[in-house]
């Protein structure tokens, strides 16, 4: 039987091992070593070796706000960033699985056509139609405020920190959103009619049926679909980079990016060093979160 | 069923959210469009009009003035397309085939284990150590760089995608070819491939349209030469200039999204069926 | 369907190794905006090749935003083009990662005499000379006269004047603007504050190199800044000066601070426009003031063309190509000479030039100014957007500039 026999695979697995290993766990060993290095992305040979350095430096340096440290506001605006984003992607997911479900929409397969449309596009451009979109003298999001007399002027959607840090996020979220109505969609789809006739018969109204039915039985789809996209958000650069670059003032200057300029941008206190020391916590997030993700799915089978 | 009042608002409802939600997801394309169609040298208005009153064709021509290697770019992105989804096919074709079959081999499960957690990575985890890694072996700039950094991350989703259709299919032909005396590697491409048509296409798609696509902090990190970006990166050192050319640069991102919102449409069965199986274990 | 991905990976390949082989080509990169067309200077590239036939010039376009990260990124690989075109401001730092070395023998004491004094003070770091300038900018205040005289205004001569005026014409109601002022995260930003910073008497650094952007000079210096932008247009933050143009070409702004080629060009969208030099502030003992900002050209210390580099910027840099330059786009000329020519004694182009010597360079000793300018932008914004008072912003900005310094 093939599934007895126990050598053969390692040929086959040898590709991915090899990969594996030159690609992936090289690299994750070159981080940890070079977070104990101070060095230059222009000369990266050219390092000098300062042991536990780095990590002190990620709690005590402070850049730009004098209360925190710039690593630790920034490991906090991403934790802030990405709870914003998912709470957004959960709820118009949940809510747009609901209604892309519902009996009683006409042209079910046009919308459901229509929502995966976002997915396609590559986020760096979705970012740069979304700058244009939101722009304050000639988007349509600031025409139609206007027009409907929600506002007086026009707003300025990435100029302000506040402002910019939420509208970021609903970018983000509006990237993530087709994915999350999609899986959550196939998991409404799994749920056998039995259940609803059954409730109905009861005499249960739809909210009812909601939060005592379909909610408890999205569960598993829910929780994986969010530690899913936990992680990618998490990682999420190019959004913010295109549409503030992680300002103003670093409102909008999450892990990703701070890690970015700490490399490629601020050379005097920065360097790949730090950065390094920086992206072990970004790692560590994933590898925590992933653990979560693979015992939930070990409550399935293998 | 009873047709009250009740009935006929739920309905209504259920229309408009769905209304207001494909508008809330439509919107910046569809800004996009009429940008693009608009004449660049009409004078903007405040509050700009939501519908278009004059179109032109000119900024589609007007947009490779603009950008004038365009049309590299989007070889460029073939490129990568191509390249990365070459690589993911060739690595996650065999493993996925090996770690879908064999299932009493003894490290079966730290390696599902391990990519699992792969594909949770993000270029922005091992921006770095690349760029480091790269540099040494004298890549930066070249094609490889982006090609080789790319795939990591599209390799681990591949490899599932191929283990769990392969689980899903018999082994009896396989098995039959074996006794046959056909040698195990014979049995991959005359056998395997054919059989897991779909998974393939499924891995091909995802990793040329992520390859096409996503490629922009990779690119930004180890491309400098113009000749070498990807359309993400070349149209965004026109997004970035000032008194930017809204029309003719919408003109060109709408040209520039048409293949992977087109690939994607058509193939959207094979990329949600993989995504399903990606995340959630039936 | 493999066969074909093949072919198109290798066939790839066959272009890229084709791209690998150059003959005597010589890489030029240049900067595209805020003024700079391609057209422009692909003209420049033809010239010097048909005058030097048998060489190649590639030009390589970069947009201003990205011009300082590609020099970085394709040094820090070993591909950096021979000719790059920089804002001197970036000297120092461009110096200290040996992507530019000291030109001083290729600049003859004739040519060194060619130019204002200040000019060669913007391209020189540890006593040497690294670059040829190329381009030169002073900025004087464009105003519209007609809403000067509909309110009955003079032309200021002090800060309270200016803000005056500002406050006068400022009727936001009808979308009349007293001022135009720039706020985006970008180079003109930080410019377009220093002139208040110099106009007062500040400075980033004082003679001693002592970090000095805080004392009281600049604190009341962006206090002006911050009161002035309440008669200015909305969202400041949003614009970039290269763009206030637009705003300033229908009439409806009082002034705002931009360069020649802007002031020509409201002229011909019909604005009565009038030119008024940057007034002394109460701190200081000017009369005007204004910033000194070049552009110029360095050879990269990775060439293997210098020579032929060195001959197509003195090309580029002779009186006659000059003054063609300056004139068609619009830049202040950086040779004395040339300034003495009959083209620029117009109206116009004169008080930029008279503005000269009571100028100071933009990035005297700054060792890694895009840092620097990044600190002073936010620095601006906090004030602007109300996050803090002029004076804690600045402290902070000068905490973070020495740490820069060293």
């Amino acid at each position: 039987m093939l599934s007895k026999k126990k050598s053969t695979p390692i040929y086959f697995l040898l590709p991915l091992i090899i990969a594996a290993a030159i690609f992936i766990i090289y690299p994750l060993y070159k981080v940890v070593e070079l977070s104990f290095y101070d060095a230059n992305f222009l000369n990266p040979n050219n390092r000098t070796f300062v042991g536990l350095e780095n990590y002190k430096w990620l709690f005590n340096f402070k850049l730009f706000n004098p209360n925190i440290s710039y690593f630790l506001s920034a490991f906090l605006r991403s934790l802030l960033w990405v709870g914003g984003s998912l709470l957004l992607k959960l709820v118009l997911g949940i809510f747009g699985a609901m209604i892309f479900n519902s009996d009683r929409l006409y042209g079910k397969k046009v919308y459901r056509s229509l929502a995966i449309i976002p997915w396609a596009i590559p986020w760096a451009m979705a970012a740069m139609m979304w700058a244009w979109t939101l722009n304050s003298q000639f988007g349509i999001v600031n025409s139609i405020l206007l027009r409907l007399n929600i506002i007086n002027s026009p707003i300025s959607f990435l100029s302000t920190p506040t402002l910019a840090f939420i509208t970021t996020f609903v970018v983000d979220a509006w990237v993530g959103l087709p994915f999350m109505i999609i899986m959550i969609l196939s998991g409404l789809q799994s749920i056998p009619e039995s259940y609803y006739e059954a409730a109905k018969i009861d005499g249960a109204g739809d909210f009812r049926i909601f939060f005592k039915i379909t909610l408890p039985l999205l569960k598993p789809v829910i929780l994986t679909v969010s530690l899913l996209s936990l992680v990618w958000t998490f990682n999420s650069f190019d959004i913010i980079w295109i549409l503030t670059k992680g300002g103003p003032l670093s409102a909008t200057e999450t892990l990703p990016v701070a890690i970015y300029n700490i490399s490629f941008l601020f050379q005097k206190f920065g360097g790949i060093g730090k950065a390094s020391a920086m992206t072990i916590f970004q790692v560590g997030f994933v590898t925590i979160i992933s653990l979560f993700y693979i015992k939930t799915l070990e409550r399935g089978e293998f | 069923m009873k047709k009250n009042w009740k009935s006929i608002i739920k309905t209504f409802l259920v229309q408009l959210f769905a209304i207001l939600l494909i508008i809330f997801l439509l919107l910046p394309i569809y800004q996009m469009v009429i940008t693009s169609l608009r004449p660049s040298d009409l004078s903007w208005e405040v509050p700009s009009p939501l519908f278009p009153d004059k179109f032109t064709l000119s900024n589609f021509a007007k947009a490779f003035e603009l950008v004038p290697r365009l049309p590299r770019y989007l070889l460029n992105s073939f490129v990568y397309g191509a390249g990365v989804s070459l690589i993911s096919l060739i690595i996650a074709i065999p493993a996925g085939y090996a770690l879908g079959r064999f299932k009493e081999f003894k490290f079966r499960k730290p390696i599902l284990m391990f990519v699992i957690y792969a594909n949770m990575f993000a270029p922005i985890m091992l921006l770095v150590p690349i760029y480091v890694i790269m540099k040494s072996l004298g890549l930066v700039n070249t094609y490889f760089s982006v090609i080789l950094a790319g795939s990591i991350f599209t390799i681990p989703l591949s490899t599932w995608l191929m283990t769990s259709y392969i689980q899903t299919l018999p082994s009896e032909i396989e098995e039959a070819a074996l006794i046959d005396g056909c040698s195990i590697f014979k049995i991959l491409p005359k056998i395997v491939i054919p059989m897991t048509a779909p998974a393939i296409v499924s891995i091909f798609i995802y990793s040329f349209i992520t390859g096409w696509s996503q490629q922009f902090i990779l690119a930004l990190v180890l491309i400098t030469d113009d000749k070498l970006m990807p359309l993400t990166q070349g149209l965004y050192q026109f997004f970035s200039r000032s008194s930017v050319r809204w029309n003719e640069l919408m003109a060109a991102i709408l040209m520039s999204t048409l293949i992977p919102v087109v690939l994607f449409l058509i193939f959207q069965k094979y990329i949600v069926k993989g995504m399903t199986a990606g995340s959630l274990k039936d | 369907m493999k066969k074909g991905l093949v072919f198109v990976v290798l066939s790839m390949m066959l272009l890229l190794a084709v791209f690998a082989f150059s003959d005597e080509t010589l890489r030029v990169l240049v900067p595209i905006g805020g003024g700079y067309t391609i057209e422009d200077q692909e003209a420049i590239a033809k010239e010097f090749e048909r005058d030097n036939p048998g060489v190649n010039v590639e030009m390589e376009y970069v947009g201003w935003d990205e011009l300082w990260n590609k020099i970085v990124t394709s040094v820090g690989v070993g591909a950096a083009p021979d000719v790059m075109y920089i804002g001197s401001r970036w000297i120092p730092a461009l110096a200290e990662m040996g992507a530019i070395e000291p030109i001083d023998d290729l600049v003859t004491q004739e040519k060194y005499d060619m130019y204002w004094e200040t000019v060669w003070d913007t391209v020189r770091y540890n006593e040497h000379i690294y670059a040829i300038v190329r381009a030169m900018s002073t900025k004087v205040f464009i105003y519209n006269k007609d809403l000067f005289k509909k309110h009955n205004l003079e032309v200021p001569k002090n800060w309270d004047e200016l803000l005056h005026a500002a406050k006068t014409i400022h009727d936001p109601k009808n979308g009349v603007y007293g001022v135009a002022m720039a706020g985006q995260k970008f180079i003109s930003t930080v410019t377009q504050f220093q002139h208040y910073l110099y106009a007062n008497g500040g400075r980033i650094l004082d003679e001693e190199g002592n970090v000095v952007i805080n004392d009281s000079k600049a604190i009341r210096a962006l206090d002006f800044y911050k009161e002035l932008s309440s008669y200015a247009q909305p969202a400041i933050i949003e614009w970039r000066r290269e763009d206030l143009i637009k705003l300033f070409e229908t009439g409806k702004v009082g002034f705002y601070l931009d360069h020649v080629h802007n002031a020509l060009a409201a002229m011909e969208k019909g604005v009565d426009v009038g030119l008024l030099k940057f007034p002394g502030g109460p701190d200081a003992d000017l009369p005007y003031s204004t910033v000194i900002v070049t552009d110029s050209m360095a050879i990269s210390a990775q060439s293997k063309n210098k020579e032929l580099a060195a001959k197509f910027i003195n090309y580029m840099t002779t009186l006659e190509k000059q003054a063609e330059w300056d004139l068609t786009l619009g830049f202040v000329p950086p040779m004395k000479r040339e300034a003495e020519l009959p083209e620029f004694q117009t109206w116009y182009w004169k008080p930029y030039i008279e503005v000269i010597q009571y100028g100071y360079p933009e990035a005297v000793g700054i060792k890694d100014w895009e840092a620097v300018q990044q600190v002073i932008v936010d620095a601006i914004h906090s004030v602007l957007l109300d996050v803090s008072e002029p004076k804690q912003a600045l402290d902070n900005a000068a905490r973070i500039i020495s740490i820069l310094q060293q």
